[in-house]
């Protein structure tokens, strides 16, 4: 005891002050139950603050996955609708309907892109080891992106748009009239395309919806196109001549999928005959 | 040996006051008024001028303990007579609490040894100390400064007149 004594006695005055009070501190916090529950939900308030923003944090490094992993389920769930079906009506004997997988969508990161100039190409980081092959649509989350031209076994080239040669079968919606959207290359307008062939009986207003028509084996009915920005019509044609404003900009895609037709062989043994 | 003993009985006789009819009193009143007396800090007060400082540390804190005890706080009160006792030392050794002639080595903080001015001085100042810290401890929520300075200041006046009848009394000279 007395070498407790002459211990605490060469501590300074202010060190064993503070040894004291931390003692009757610990003693408080742990015998008091009123400034216990005070101190644990203090401890607590700071301890969540600090676990949420390391969780912050941490989902932030997570990022990247985390998107794969949604495109991935976009994608899943983009084979899953309607318009990505075929729809088998069996009228020999009772009505009863099949549904047959029509289209799926395979998710695909953009690599490489330029828009210079009259013919604009992307790459993806998909190809033929995934199931990309040439003639296949291509679309975005708000808009179509293009047709791929050719695919190597993990990679494909992607026309888009933005292409002389590219023909999209585009309608109205809510009516049945389609004709096919283009891009003039002359214009280097990567906002606008020009629906051609809407026969004139019909006008339709500014800000109507371009949908894809779905005759083509290239994209399933119903993808969101644009809208109608500007309707002219030139004397003597018989078809409006319609600048459409493109929902998606393609200049920043990141991601894009790939849209298989899986009755495309179906397709075309027909016009083999 | 008359101060030790003098000293051991004033202990006595301050933790039975405060524990047996003091904490009764405040008791009492509780729900009405933030009144609670704390009138044994003033043995801190009065250990004579030579006590070691570590010493006087430890004793407030076994003396702190004990009065824990009986009230059931562990800590709270002898948290606060830990930092009463530091301060005693900080506070008798500032310039305008220093006598002309400086403390003689024999002298107690007495109205008898340093007059009536300089003792309540000093014991305005380490009471306050004292009752403040002792509400922050027992509050213990920083943000209450209101209710932390509402309690402290009726317990400080009620205590200082206790304290003051006590001395005026009496007339302790060790």
């Amino acid at each position: 005891m007395s070498n407790l004594l002459q211990a605490f006695s060469k501590l300074s005055g202010f060190a064993l002050f503070l040894l004291l009070e931390v003692i009757c501190f610990a003693l408080i916090i742990r015998f008091n139950s009123y400034q216990q529950q005070v101190a644990l939900s203090s401890a607590n308030k700071y301890m969540g603050n600090l676990s949420e923003t390391a969780d912050e944090f941490e989902d932030y490094l997570h990022l990247n996955e985390e998107v794969e992993r949604l495109r991935a389920e976009v994608a899943r769930l983009r084979t899953q609708e309607g318009n990505a079906m075929y729809r088998d009506l069996d009228t020999t004997y009772a009505s009863f309907d099949t549904v047959a997988q029509h289209f799926i969508y395979i998710d695909a990161d953009v690599v490489s892109k330029t828009f210079l100039g009259r013919r604009n190409f992307i790459t993806l980081n998909r190809g033929k080891k995934h199931g990309v092959e040439p003639h296949m649509g291509v679309v975005d989350d708000q808009g179509i992106v293009g047709v791929v031209r050719s695919a190597s076994n993990y990679h494909s080239r992607v026309m888009t748009i933005f292409h002389p040669d590219a023909r999209i079968s585009a309608k109205l919606k809510g009516t049945g009239l389609f004709g096919s959207l283009t891009w003039d290359p002359d214009e280097q307008d990567y906002f606008h395309m020009i629906l051609q062939d809407i026969p004139t009986h019909h006008t339709p207003d500014i800000g109507d919806t371009v949908m894809t028509s779905g005759y083509s084996i290239l994209f399933p009915p119903d993808i969101m196109i644009g809208k109608i920005d500007d309707i002219t019509k030139k004397p003597g044609a018989s078809s409006h001549f319609i600048q459409v404003k493109l929902t998606n900009d393609l200049r920043a895609i990141r991601y894009a999928y790939a849209i298989k037709n899986l009755m495309k062989n179906d397709l075309s043994e027909l016009e083999e005959e | 040996m008359e101060g030790i003993v003098a000293n051991v009985l004033r202990c006595v006789f301050f933790y039975l006051l405060q524990v047996l009819f003091l904490k009764r009193l405040s008791t009492g009143w509780e729900g009405f008024f933030y009144w609670n007396v704390l009138f044994y800090p003033l043995f801190i007060l009065l250990l004579p001028f030579r006590t070691p400082r570590s010493l006087l540390l430890l004793i407030a804190f076994a003396f702190g303990l004990l009065i824990d005890m009986a009230y059931d706080s562990p800590g709270v009160h002898a948290s606060a007579l830990v930092f009463t006792a530091y301060m005693r030392d900080v506070i008798i050794k500032l310039d305008w609490m220093v006598p002309r002639d400086g403390y003689k080595i024999t002298s107690t903080p007495t109205i008898r040894d340093l007059g009536l001015p300089w003792f309540l001085r000093y014991l305005s100042i380490l009471l306050a100390c004292h009752v403040v810290f002792y509400f922050t401890m027992e509050v213990f929520v920083p943000a209450q400064i209101l209710e932390i300075l509402q309690k402290s200041f009726f317990t400080y006046i009620l205590s200082m007149v206790f304290i003051l009848i006590y001395m005026l009394i009496f007339r302790p000279s060790q």
